[in-house]
């Protein structure tokens, strides 16, 4: 350490940093918290002290609990497919041909985009029901059935899912995974860049074919990354808002609407600031509580399978 | 005999597996490029080729000017130019505050030895990071609030402000990261002949750790040029982000989509010129202390 003992230099550099996350970050956070034992509204009115009524009142709130179970709906499958999606190109992408910086490249590419224009191009566009190029396709060509039922379409063989909940739930995931696959797709393909040769080299010899090596080495290895990755995207996808804005504005009905978007038009549109403030809190403590059960759960996972 | 029999077949299988990889890389191309393509040639339809879903430009229908001429230059353009040139601002000069504190952080935490309280470097530097945890719906309500006091909404540096204290976890991580790889020899010789801390921090550790500045730098950027929500609710008229002007326009049915097209095209254009320098970045540097611990 060059000084070690240089507590006024050590100060200077973390200083401002600690002071802005203070000041912009655990100081709303505590009054955020004050504010949902009040009835606090956005016109300037007296705000009293209701105890515990707004916290009440959230058990009582239908179209929150529906909020919650969609966030909630929304972030395992759009996870889930993610994982998938982007470790299963990682591992496309760790061998060596000709041309791979330009894959690589290609498909990092749609994480840096803005989510409210990728919800324009693809919720908005692509699969407009009547103007979008799949619903022009499936206007001039018949498709199978059974085929039709994939893209979505009604008995007229035409392409309709704004008026059915689960399929409006299935546009949202799928617009979040074009956009946010990439993430586990950098993510694993880093993980796997660091897998020592060797290892994969000594199971060949062993006679270990290619799915055996995957199941036995690759997996495993690649676990602690996974499960920070997972934490990672479902911590941020828990918060979703404006794709669902833009693409279903949270329709049919509530069915797609998540507790974010619920607590803003609560908050701004209905001005009723305390009571958004609480169903934002009692998200975060539903994030907090599955971030801990989760860490929890891998590091037993981990442990179990170096123990065995 | 049997031996090659095997070996005709692993080739085979080879083959297979190549082809396979092939007709996902492929597919999975087309999933990205379509719809970027799509927006790219309705940026340049008309409403009448919109409507036929045209594909080919030239084959199917004749490409017009009319709808960028008319954003970048039209009746709109003025409120068109205020906003990107807003979003451009906070996300510059939010991005260069988090990167100017966050590497200071990051260094001290790489340096110096810290104990406030029970907090040692290692709980600071998750603590830092853990506020990133934090849904920003808990909180923005009390910006709203404190700002209208403050009589910061509906400005630039309002909104800057949130967006340094968002970036500065990461920054703080990356930049931990990159200083802790960073050799001590040069910077021990550098104190023993008098330097400050300070002049060895900016001279020394600085410039040797520019990947890192660089990565943190654009994603802090990228972060603050797509950022929504609190865009949404602390800013208005004089301050409106890019997609915020872009949400606001899908009223009614009459979507038009042409002039929309050109709006998501400049919304993602930042997008793809960072992707083009990051690529490089994130791979080989981003993650590599991730992938160690």
């Amino acid at each position: 350490m060059i000084a070690s003992q240089n507590r006024f230099w050590s100060r200077i550099f973390l200083g401002p940093a600690a002071l802005i996350v203070l000041a912009f970050s655990l100081f709303p956070l505590a009054y955020s918290l004050a504010m949902t034992f009040t009835n606090k509204r956005l016109a300037r009115a007296e705000t009293r002290f209701i105890g515990l009524d707004n916290w009440a009142r959230l058990f009582d709130d239908e179209r929150f609990l529906t909020t919650l179970q969609n966030t909630v709906v929304f972030v395992v499958c759009a996870i889930l497919l993610q994982y998938l999606l982007g470790s299963f190109l990682a591992v496309l992408l760790n061998q060596r041909f000709r041309g791979r910086w330009f894959f690589r490249l290609s498909f990092l590419m749609p994480m840096m985009m803005s989510p409210v224009a990728v919800s324009f191009m693809i919720g908005r566009l692509i699969l407009h029901e009547v103007r979008g190029p799949l619903a022009i396709y499936l206007m001039n060509h018949d498709v199978p059935q059974l085929l039709g039922e994939l893209l979505m379409t009604d008995a007229r063989g035409r392409l309709s899912w704004t008026t059915h909940s689960t399929r409006a739930m299935i546009v949202v995931i799928l617009i979040d995974t074009w956009q946010w696959t990439p993430f586990f797709l950098l993510v694993m393909l880093a993980g796997l860049q660091n897998i020592p040769v060797e290892i994969e080299e000594a199971a060949r010899v062993d006679g270990a074919n290619a799915w055996q090596r995957f199941w036995r080495i690759t997996f495993p290895m690649l676990l602690p990354l996974s499960s920070v990755a997972v934490l990672i995207r479902g911590l941020e996808a828990f918060k979703v808002i404006d794709i669902i804005r833009v693409a279903t504005a949270g329709g049919p009905g509530n069915a797609t609407e998540s507790v974010t978007l619920y607590a803003y038009d609560m908050g701004v549109k209905n001005g009723e600031i305390a009571y958004a403030t609480t169903m934002a809190y009692a998200l975060l403590i539903l994030i907090t509580i599955t971030a801990t059960l989760y860490i929890a759960a891998t590091q037993r996972l981990t442990r179990w399978r170096r123990d065995n | 005999m049997r031996m090659r029999a095997g070996r005709a077949r692993i080739r085979w299988g080879h083959l297979l597996s190549r082809l396979g990889m092939w007709a996902v890389l492929l597919f999975w191309t087309f999933v990205v490029y379509f719809p970027i393509y799509y927006i790219l040639i309705t940026s340049f339809k008309e409403p009448v080729d919109v409507a036929k879903g045209s594909l080919v430009p030239w084959r199917d229908f004749t490409p017009t000017l009319k709808w960028w001429n008319d954003v970048l230059f039209g009746t709109q353009s003025e409120a068109v130019k205020k906003a990107y040139s807003n979003s451009l601002m906070v996300g510059f000069g939010g991005a260069f505050f988090s990167v100017f504190f966050g590497a200071m952080a990051g260094y001290g935490l790489a340096r110096f030895r810290y104990k406030i309280g029970p907090m040692r470097n290692d709980n600071l530097a998750f603590w830092f990071v853990s506020q990133r945890m934090l849904p920003p719906v808990a909180v923005v309500l009390a910006y709203l609030l404190l700002y209208r006091d403050l009589k910061l909404l509906d400005t630039q540096i309002g909104l800057a402000l949130a967006y340094i204290m968002f970036n500065l976890p990461l920054v703080v991580w990356i930049m931990r990261d990159f200083f802790t790889q960073v050799p001590l020899e040069i910077e021990e010789s550098a104190a023993i002949d008098g330097a400050s801390p300070w002049l060895i921090y900016w001279r020394i550790a600085l410039p040797l750790a520019v990947p890192g500045l660089v990565a943190s730098f654009l994603l802090s950027l990228i972060f603050n040029f797509n950022e929504y929500l609190f865009a949404v609710i602390l800013t208005a008229t004089r301050s409106t982000m890019f997609p915020i002007m872009l949400a606001s326009q899908f009223t009614g049915d009459s979507i038009r989509f042409w002039i929309l097209s050109v709006l998501a095209l400049m919304n993602i254009l930042p997008a793809i010129a960072i992707s083009l320098v990051l690529e490089r970045y994130l791979v080989q540097g981003l993650f590599a202390g991730a992938v160690k611990t």
